[in-house]
């Protein structure tokens, strides 16, 4: 009977403890979550180098206490995300770590973690104090991590988003098109058809056509004529041709062959670019979908380095209809598409811009 | 309908009021800056010489105002004149009248005009800047906060000098060159850095055992400032014999006595010998200590006057607000003033913040520079004084940038007419 009841009793312990047990770890790991700020990849993996470096120094069976000093322009969230991301680090590389001053254990060990900043970027820096805390044992672990910590390679957020910005529309197929300011102030859209350049005077508004001309071009027949605006010299590449003053209404445009190796690769047949500027130190790719030119179509962002390790697309865009033209423009991160709308049978022009999330 | 009309008239005549004040704000064009400075620059052609560093370094800063650009070596090009500013009155030492080149490929700067009082007092420099009658001035950094407590706006650099003690090998013989190891690292344990920057300096500027401030390694937290005299004193216990010390110092800088004198007190509570000597800023050293002025570097030495100094307090700017090459530049100035056998391997551009903090580490173990103190560039302005940035290191005091506020109290009697 007696030992009926101590079983009761123990049974009684057993049934309080398991939910203590289960408050006890689930407790911290909520108030953790709840505290916690997400850390970009960077600064994860900057914490992971952290842990391996103290690994490959201190045993993993000897207890330690990790101390964290802020003395950077790191704010509290951040710094807390910090510290939880290296004591994960540590555990993983099972070290048993302990918060200064809990009388539960005896650290052997003392790590500090400073985090401090340089002129270029954030400094971390884990010294293994001895006794005295001014005594470090080992040299100094230290790392420099990016400054930015927004998006900078955050996994689930592109890091580059895309824009469209509707400029013309006509029912006439063409090729390219240009906007541009004139001297006078006033803004004129250049039209590249298969044949010819028009050139639309825009009034102030934007929208309204003050006066048209027609610049005729005599291009090689193509079922599938390629040209395009080169805004870097100013000139129009037509097939094997590259034209210059095709704004001379006086005399017709001087056209010579593009003979330089690569320089008539421009107009080749996918339609994909690389815009100017560079996004995390990455270059922007934009590119098509891959269907022919009776379905709809998109325009998606990818950022790339040079070799075949491209991120995936970051963004994309959609259209009513195939993205015949993709030119890049020389000064901004934006890209001429020509779009067929199969919808209402017109081809459109837009701006595609790329804007990197910093 | 009336009434409407009042309300739009009554709104109109609001804004109306309320944008020119707003406009105010915008950089304005016109006036003249006046600038006094403490140095007398004789001359400005680039290939004329100067006579110590502060010369340099104030020749430095006017040259880059008439003239187009610097090379990284920083030699100016261009012809007088062709920078933001060029010359219309010259008094050699004494004064210089500049004015706006309208033509300057950057664009013309804001103010008509620049004068340059030269040879100026400090004393009288803060005075007129009390009294409106100056719109600039360098200040000594121990001066910064009684300047402050005077009412004088002041504009404060990162720090970017090094107020360090070098060893001279050229002074110390092969047989002492073991105890003058121990007497550095016990000399540098001993130096109360603190009390320097809370005392000497008004807590102004940052102690320091670092060869480079936190803002720029990140890691100068590392070097401990803090003194430890019974380290000091067991490390002196090691040697047989403790022999004399003696720090030369500029007898031309106020700071370097000041803190000289502080430093052979600490000395003196560890039990080493040292005594501090002003020696001539410039003239008369021979050796590594008139190289040093050729540096570019900004080094700022206290010249010895010879045999007798073991040691020299001096101060080392750096002209560059990159990392790696602000150590590169530091070593290779203070190379020059030890006379030699300071490693001037240079770390390149894209080092780890490992790698230059092991650099600093091993240069700093050999005991050779003893670093205390980094010190910031202090400016006094006029509160007129508009669009005024403290430049970076190695950077010209951007003055072409500074416009001038017509409607503040200091407008000068020329602006008003």
């Amino acid at each position: 009977m007696q030992s009926c009841q101590r079983l009761h009793l123990a049974f009684r312990v057993a049934l309080l403890g398991i939910p203590l047990a289960i408050f006890a770890n689930v407790v911290p790991h909520l108030t953790h979550a709840q505290t916690t700020t997400e850390l970009p990849q960077s600064w994860n993996d900057a914490v992971a180098q952290l842990a391996d470096k103290v690994a490959a120094t201190v045993s993993p069976s000897t207890p330690i206490a990790l101390d964290v000093k802020n003395i950077s322009s790191l704010d509290a969230s951040h710094t807390s995300a910090v510290e939880l991301s290296l004591e994960k680090q540590l555990q993983h590389h099972s070290f048993d770590t302990t918060s200064t001053g809990s009388a539960a254990a005896q650290p052997v060990v003392q790590l500090r973690l400073t985090l401090s900043e340089s002129a270029d970027s954030y400094i971390w820096v884990i010294q293994t104090l001895g006794g005295s805390e001014s005594v470090s044992r080992n040299s100094p672990v230290i790392v420099a991590v990016p400054r930015s910590q927004s998006t900078d390679d955050t996994a689930g957020q592109p890091l580059v988003f895309l824009d469209k910005q509707f400029v013309w529309k006509q029912p006439i197929q063409f090729l390219d098109f240009l906007l541009r300011k004139k001297p006078e102030g006033d803004s004129e859209l250049l039209i590249l058809e298969k044949n010819e350049i028009m050139i639309h005077d825009l009034a102030d508004s934007g929208s309204e056509i003050s006066s048209v001309a027609r610049i005729p071009l005599t291009p090689a027949p193509s079922r599938d004529p390629l040209a395009a605006f080169d805004t870097q010299d100013g000139s129009v590449l037509i097939g094997d041709l590259r034209c210059f003053n095709y704004l001379d209404r006086r005399q017709p445009p001087r056209c010579t062959q593009a003979a330089r190796e690569g320089e008539s690769s421009r107009l080749r047949a996918d339609v994909d670019t690389v815009v100017p500027g560079d996004c995390h130190a990455k270059s922007i790719s934009l590119g098509t979908g891959d269907g022919d030119w009776t379905e709809p179509d998109s325009i998606t962002a990818h950022l790339f380095k040079p070799g075949p390790n491209s991120l995936g697309i970051e963004s994309a865009i959609h259209f009513d209809g195939p993205v015949v033209s993709l030119q890049p423009d020389r000064d901004t991160s934006s890209a001429r598409a020509v779009v067929h709308n199969l919808k209402t049978g017109n081809y459109e022009a837009y701006i595609v811009t790329a804007t990197c999330s910093h | 309908l009336l009434r409407r009309l009042a309300a739009t008239s009554l709104a109109i005549v609001l804004l109306l009021a309320v944008l020119p004040a707003r406009s105010a704000r915008r950089p304005r064009y016109g006036g003249t800056l006046r600038v006094e400075i403490g140095t007398a620059v004789p001359s400005f052609d680039p290939s004329a010489p100067t006579i110590g560093p502060a010369q340099t370094s104030a020749k430095n800063q006017i040259d880059s105002l008439i003239y187009e650009s610097r090379d990284p070596d920083g030699s100016f090009n261009g012809d007088s004149g062709s920078g933001p500013f060029k010359i219309s009155a010259w008094q050699p030492g004494k004064q210089l009248t500049l004015l706006a080149n309208e033509k300057f490929r950057e664009g013309r700067p804001f103010v008509d005009s620049l004068e340059i009082t030269m040879g100026r007092p400090f004393g009288d420099r803060l005075l007129d800047l009390e009294l409106n009658k100056t719109d600039f001035t360098d200040i000594p950094p121990q001066e910064a906060r009684h300047a402050a407590e005077r009412g004088i706006r002041i504009s404060q650099s990162q720090p970017e000098e090094l107020l360090a003690i070098v060893f001279l090998d050229a002074r110390t013989s092969a047989t002492n060159a073991r105890a003058r190891d121990a007497i550095g690292q016990a000399l540098s344990l001993s130096i109360d850095r603190s009390a320097i920057v809370t005392f000497l300096l008004q807590k102004v500027g940052e102690p320091s055992r670092a060869l480079l401030p936190q803002w720029s390694s990140g890691t100068s937290f590392l070097f401990s400032t803090a003194a430890d005299v019974p380290r000091a004193k067991e490390l002196l216990s090691q040697i047989t014999a403790s022999p004399k010390f003696v720090l030369g110092y500029d007898s031309a800088d106020p700071l370097e006595q000041s803190v000289a004198e502080r430093i052979v007190v600490n000395a003196k509570e560890a039990g080493i010998s040292l005594t501090a000597v002003g020696v001539p800023a410039t003239g008369s050293a021979p050796d590594a200590a008139s190289s040093s002025q050729k540096t570019g570097a900004g080094a700022k030495a206290a010249h010895a006057a010879l045999p007798v100094v073991d040691a020299r307090l001096v101060r080392v700017a750096i002209s560059s607000s990159k990392t790696a090459a602000a150590l590169n530049e530091l070593l290779r100035a203070f190379n020059s003033i030890a006379g030699g056998g300071i490693s001037t391997t240079p770390l390149r551009d894209s080092s780890s913040a490992s790698d230059i903090y092991q650099r600093e580490r091993e240069i700093l173990d050999k005991n050779r520079i003893i670093p205390l103190v980094w010190l910031p560039q202090v400016y006094g302005l006029n509160a007129r004084v508009r669009n005024w940035i403290p430049p970076l290191p190695g950077q010209s005091w951007p003055l072409a940038d500074v416009w001038l506020d017509a409607d503040d109290k200091g407008a000068d009697i020329k602006d008003r007419s």
